[in-house]
């Protein structure tokens, strides 16, 4: 067990930035998922804990002690490749020892290690059979085994899951964070899928383009996204996002040329003060929008919502059986709803869209979040009561 | 129509038979003249089935000069070159392979350059080198020119390169000593590639006739093909039983590893052209 | 440690660059300055002569002899071997133990060593008892004096050649016939192109390059012939298959003009430099399809 923390770490190549100024903290103990779209240096940071490649700048810390010139084999860290890279010419008995061997681990204790780790993995029957013969699950066994059985004290996992079909991936996902509770050491997992991220990490970390856009809680950076690409990043579909203007006065906002239905609350105008005379983009998540047929519109959700609204058009509907996904045409441009009603709207329909104001985020024009008071109060009633 | 067609498959296999007997039938009239008298060589029209099987031209012709000694001289150098060619060309390979370095590029163009060089090229300026340096009655000058191979590296690089990244990357993990990591996670990998190359020195060096012949001049240090070049030469009138005898004992074991392993040797020659 | 990771991979290449240096590039360099002395092995002085030994080679009639036997001899056995091998990759490029075997047989002379197939074919050639002019009688044509006779030596050494070569084009150019996928002659069946035009469309261009590439190899060691001139002929009868390198041998080891020899060597040099740098500007420039 121990922490990783990376200061000011920079990583040039060829005279292109690939990390820029990556300050990092991992809790000792922590599951930490570094997510990001391809190209945005996550695996380089993975990479550079484990030592396999050279920070251009930069110090690195594992445990209080810094690993800079350390090199990878002595840093007391395990990994699992995306490809598993086991040793194709080596058994599975041989794939788990080669590690302990090169630690000079006598041979009864490897026995010992290696028939425990299999025992764990579910591995003992396969110890004499190559690499090649193993279904896609059971290399992967390999590999985690191969890791486990070094007893690191930091677990590297790049993109562990992505070589696995749908199901096989859910079912790993499990076990890896029971491993994590069990284990109790320090993951740090890189991967570009956000569901993985946000379903396994106790702390994510979002990259692009070299640079960390939020390290925090995986609630916190669905709930709080610190940014407009931290916001569209994180959920499916991703959060509509909608340019506004607000006027001189601070008053009144326009989303396009039309100004919303109903003024933004008093609290609302008052983070946004600073905005005024300026364009601003208003974010709202698909899931958070209210949507009901014309006809229906004054009867239902009108009153009780304390939101503005929009008129639209069913363009597309996707029905995934819990949940109905909408494309709708309105004034505002294309707006994604997410529904879990029941009863399903028809391709076409008149419809009247409601965006609650609570679930509002405010993203200055450099694309900064713009904080306002109150406004995790939806998701402390929820997670409150678990 | 199903007539027709069988006599047109007749007819292929019986061409076919033709063209093999014009490769193979050469090699069974060398064993068949090897087994004769010589009054029966001498018989025209000439006899397939000899009259009396002499065995005993195989050991006249074995008696007729230092045979143990080239044939041990054969085997020692095919060997010791494959041996010298894996131990310097696997390193070389790898460091072709997986490392960028500064001047790798006028290093490659060198190994490129040597495989286009044939010894019929180098060998006067080598045996006057050899002779400035004094080794020519050792078997240096037999063993030393080919100590490296260049096609032996380009084949074992070519396999390296195939070796995914993250495997070395694993290693390193595991506390592997690049040395490590080449003889006992890319060599083993590489095995196939080895097998191909070995038997293509092998064949290469045990055939070898040109090197040999102007490297030595003792025969201490001569090989086989020498050896057996000789047995005509050294009488006015040719005894072609012995001569033929003497073939047979160059060639068979070529012609048994053949039969043996026919896949990977032609894949070592055709490999070796189309890369 | 980091100093030690930088020079890893000199000394990684380091034995086999030192070997290629030796006994590759600095001989050649060491053979050029040779052509410009006069020596004889044994005097401990080489004098430098200049272009003497060109100009000498350059008048010496069996040298232009040795020059045109040379070229008569690559000629004729690349173009025949290649033209065999052809046939007969075509004729064999199907599965089946039949033609496994087949493939077997005209490889094995290939792999054999050049002193069993030339001592092999001398007797063969015997023109007293040898087999082959009993086969000629055989068919009713009167026999030859193949070897012994300067009208026809030379090219009874390129029926050896021949008879060596072809197995090895063979199977190339069943490799490259198999490396051409299958979908082209597939599409063009469907195109309804004859076994004819299937051949000069697809199957022939398409293995160009494989045939460019054997025609550069052949070409390149049949210059170098050497071990069938040693042990058949001794460059006789009269000179007529006396070829470059046995005649760069004959000056060097048994006439010991050193420096002549040497400069015969750098005229074998200048021509293998010439096909190599040929078949780089070819390839470079991608002449095969497309």
């Amino acid at each position: 067990m121990a922490s990783v923390t990376l200061k000011h770490v920079t990583k040039t190549f060829e005279k292109q930035t690939v990390l820029d100024d990556i300050c990092l903290d991992i809790t000792e103990g922590s599951f930490t998922v570094l997510v990001g779209p391809s190209g945005c240096g996550k695996s380089t940071t993975l990479r550079i804990i484990a030592g396999l490649e050279k920070e251009t700048d930069g110090e690195i810390w594992i445990g209080g002690q810094q690993v800079n010139n350390t090199a990878p084999g002595d840093r007391d860290i395990a990994m699992v490749f995306q490809s598993y890279a086991l040793y194709p010419t080596m058994s599975v008995y041989e794939n788990i020892e080669f590690g302990l061997k090169n630690r000079n681990v006598p041979r009864a204790e490897r026995k010992k290690l290696i028939d425990e780790i299999a025992e764990v993995t579910g591995l003992a029957d396969y110890l004499k059979r190559k690499p090649a013969t193993l279904s896609g699950g059971q290399r992967q066994r390999v590999a985690l085994a191969r890791a486990m059985v070094k007893k690191p004290k930091v677990f590297l996992m790049d993109e562990p899951l992505s070589n696995l079909d749908a199901k096989l991936r859910n079912q790993m996902r499990q076990e890896l964070i029971m491993l994590h509770k069990e284990l109790g050491t320090t993951f740090i997992y890189v991967t570009h899928d956000q569901v993985e991220a946000m379903s396994m990490g106790d702390q994510i970390v979002l990259m692009n383009g070299g640079r960390i856009q939020q390290a925090a809680q995986p609630l916190v950076v669905y709930d709080q996204p610190s940014n407009l690409f931290t916001a569209q990043f994180m959920g499916t579909p991703p959060m509509n996002m909608f340019e506004a203007m607000i006027d001189a006065s601070g008053k009144e906002v326009k989303i396009g040329n039309h100004p919303i239905t109903k003024p933004l609350p008093a609290n609302h105008l008052a983070a946004l003060h600073s905005q005024r005379g300026q364009r601003i983009h208003i974010g709202i998540r698909p899931e958070k929008l209210q949507m009901v047929s014309h006809e229906q519109a004054p009867l239902s959700l009108v009153s009780k919502s304390d939101g503005f609204d929009i008129t639209g058009i069913i363009d597309t509907r996707e029905a995934l059986g819990s949940e109905t996904i909408y494309s709708v045409s309105t004034l505002y441009g294309r707006v994604m709803v997410k529904s879990y009603q029941e009863e399903l709207l028809r391709v076409g329909e008149s419809v009247v869209v409601y965006f609650p104001y609570v679930h509002c985020h405010y993203f200055a024009q450099n694309g900064e979040r713009i904080a306002r008071d109150a406004f995790f109060s939806t998701r402390a009633d929820v997670s409150g009561g678990v | 129509m199903s007539a027709v067609r069988w006599f047109r498959k007749g007819a292929e296999i019986l061409a076919l038979a033709g063209i093999a007997l014009m490769f193979v039938f050469p090699f069974l009239w060398m064993t068949l003249t090897a087994l004769k008298g010589m009054d029966e060589v001498h018989v025209f029209p000439p006899t397939w089935i000899p009259e009396q099987i002499l065995w005993e031209n195989f050991a006249q012709a074995w008696g007729s000069g230092p045979f143990l000694t080239y044939f041990f001289n054969s085997i020692f150098v095919a060997v010791a070159i494959l041996v010298l060619q894996i131990v310097t060309g696997v390193p070389a390979a790898y460091a072709f392979a997986r490392y960028r370095f500064r001047g790798s590029k006028v290093l490659f163009a060198l190994t490129l350059i040597a495989l286009m060089i044939p010894p019929q090229l180098t060998f006067l300026p080598v045996f006057i080198q050899m002779s400035e340096w004094d080794l020519l009655n050792t078997y240096l000058p037999l063993i030393l020119p080919y100590a490296a191979s260049a096609f032996g590296i380009f084949l074992l690089r070519q396999a390296f390169m195939q070796v995914p990244e993250e495997l070395i990357e694993a290693a390193r993990l595991d506390k592997a000593s690049e040395w490590q990591i080449i003889w006992t996670i890319m060599l083993p990998m590489a095995k196939p590639v080895l097998i191909t190359f070995g038997l293509f020195s092998f064949i290469y060096h045990w055939n070898d006739y040109f090197w040999p012949l102007v490297m030595t001049n003792n025969d201490a240090f001569r090989t086989l093909p020498l050896g057996i070049a000789m047995l005509k030469s050294s009488e006015g009138s040719i005894y072609w039983n012995i001569v033929m005898a003497g073939n047979v004992i160059l060639v068979l074991p070529i012609l048994l590893m053949f039969f043996m392993a026919q896949r990977q040797i032609i894949r070592a020659f055709v490999y070796s052209g189309v890369k | 440690m980091r100093a030690a990771e930088k020079l890893r991979p000199y000394l990684f290449t380091a034995p086999s660059m030192l070997i290629f240096w030796l006994f590759f590039l600095y001989p050649i360099g060491y053979m050029i300055y040779l052509s410009f002395t006069s020596w004889n092995m044994i005097h401990p002085v080489k004098e430098f002569v200049g272009l003497e030994n060109y100009q000498e080679l350059l008048a010496d009639p069996d040298f232009h002899q040795v020059m045109s036997n040379t070229v008569l001899y690559t000629v004729l056995s690349v173009l025949i071997a290649l033209g065999l091998a052809l046939v007969l990759a075509l004729w064999l490029n199907r599965s089946g133990w039949v033609y496994s075997m087949m493939q077997g047989a005209i490889f094995s002379p290939y792999i054999i060593s050049l002193v069993s197939v030339s001592l092999l074919w001398l007797w063969l050639m015997d023109p007293q008892y040898g087999l082959l002019n009993w086969l000629l009688g055989l068919i009713g044509l009167p026999p030859s004096p193949w070897l012994s006779h300067n009208d026809t030596a030379i090219y009874a050494l390129v029926l050896v050649s021949v008879w060596k070569m072809v197995g090895y084009n063979t199977l190339v150019c069943i490799a490259g016939l198999q490396s051409i996928p299958k979908e082209l002659h597939e599409a063009a069946q469907l195109d309804k192109a004859s076994v004819w035009s299937e051949f000069w469309r697809i199957t022939l261009p398409m293995l160009s390059p494989t045939l460019f590439f054997l025609l550069v190899v052949n070409t390149i060691s049949s210059f170098q012939v050497f071990d069938t001139v040693k042990i058949m002929t001794q460059g006789g009868p009269v000179n007529s298959t006396n070829m470059l390198v046995y005649y760069i041998f004959e000056y060097g080891f048994e006439f010991f003009k050193i420096g002549y020899a040497s400069a015969a060597g750098v005229v074998l040099f200048v021509l293998i430099g010439l096909m190599t740098v040929f078949h780089f500007l070819i390839l470079s420039r991608r002449v095969h399809y497309r």
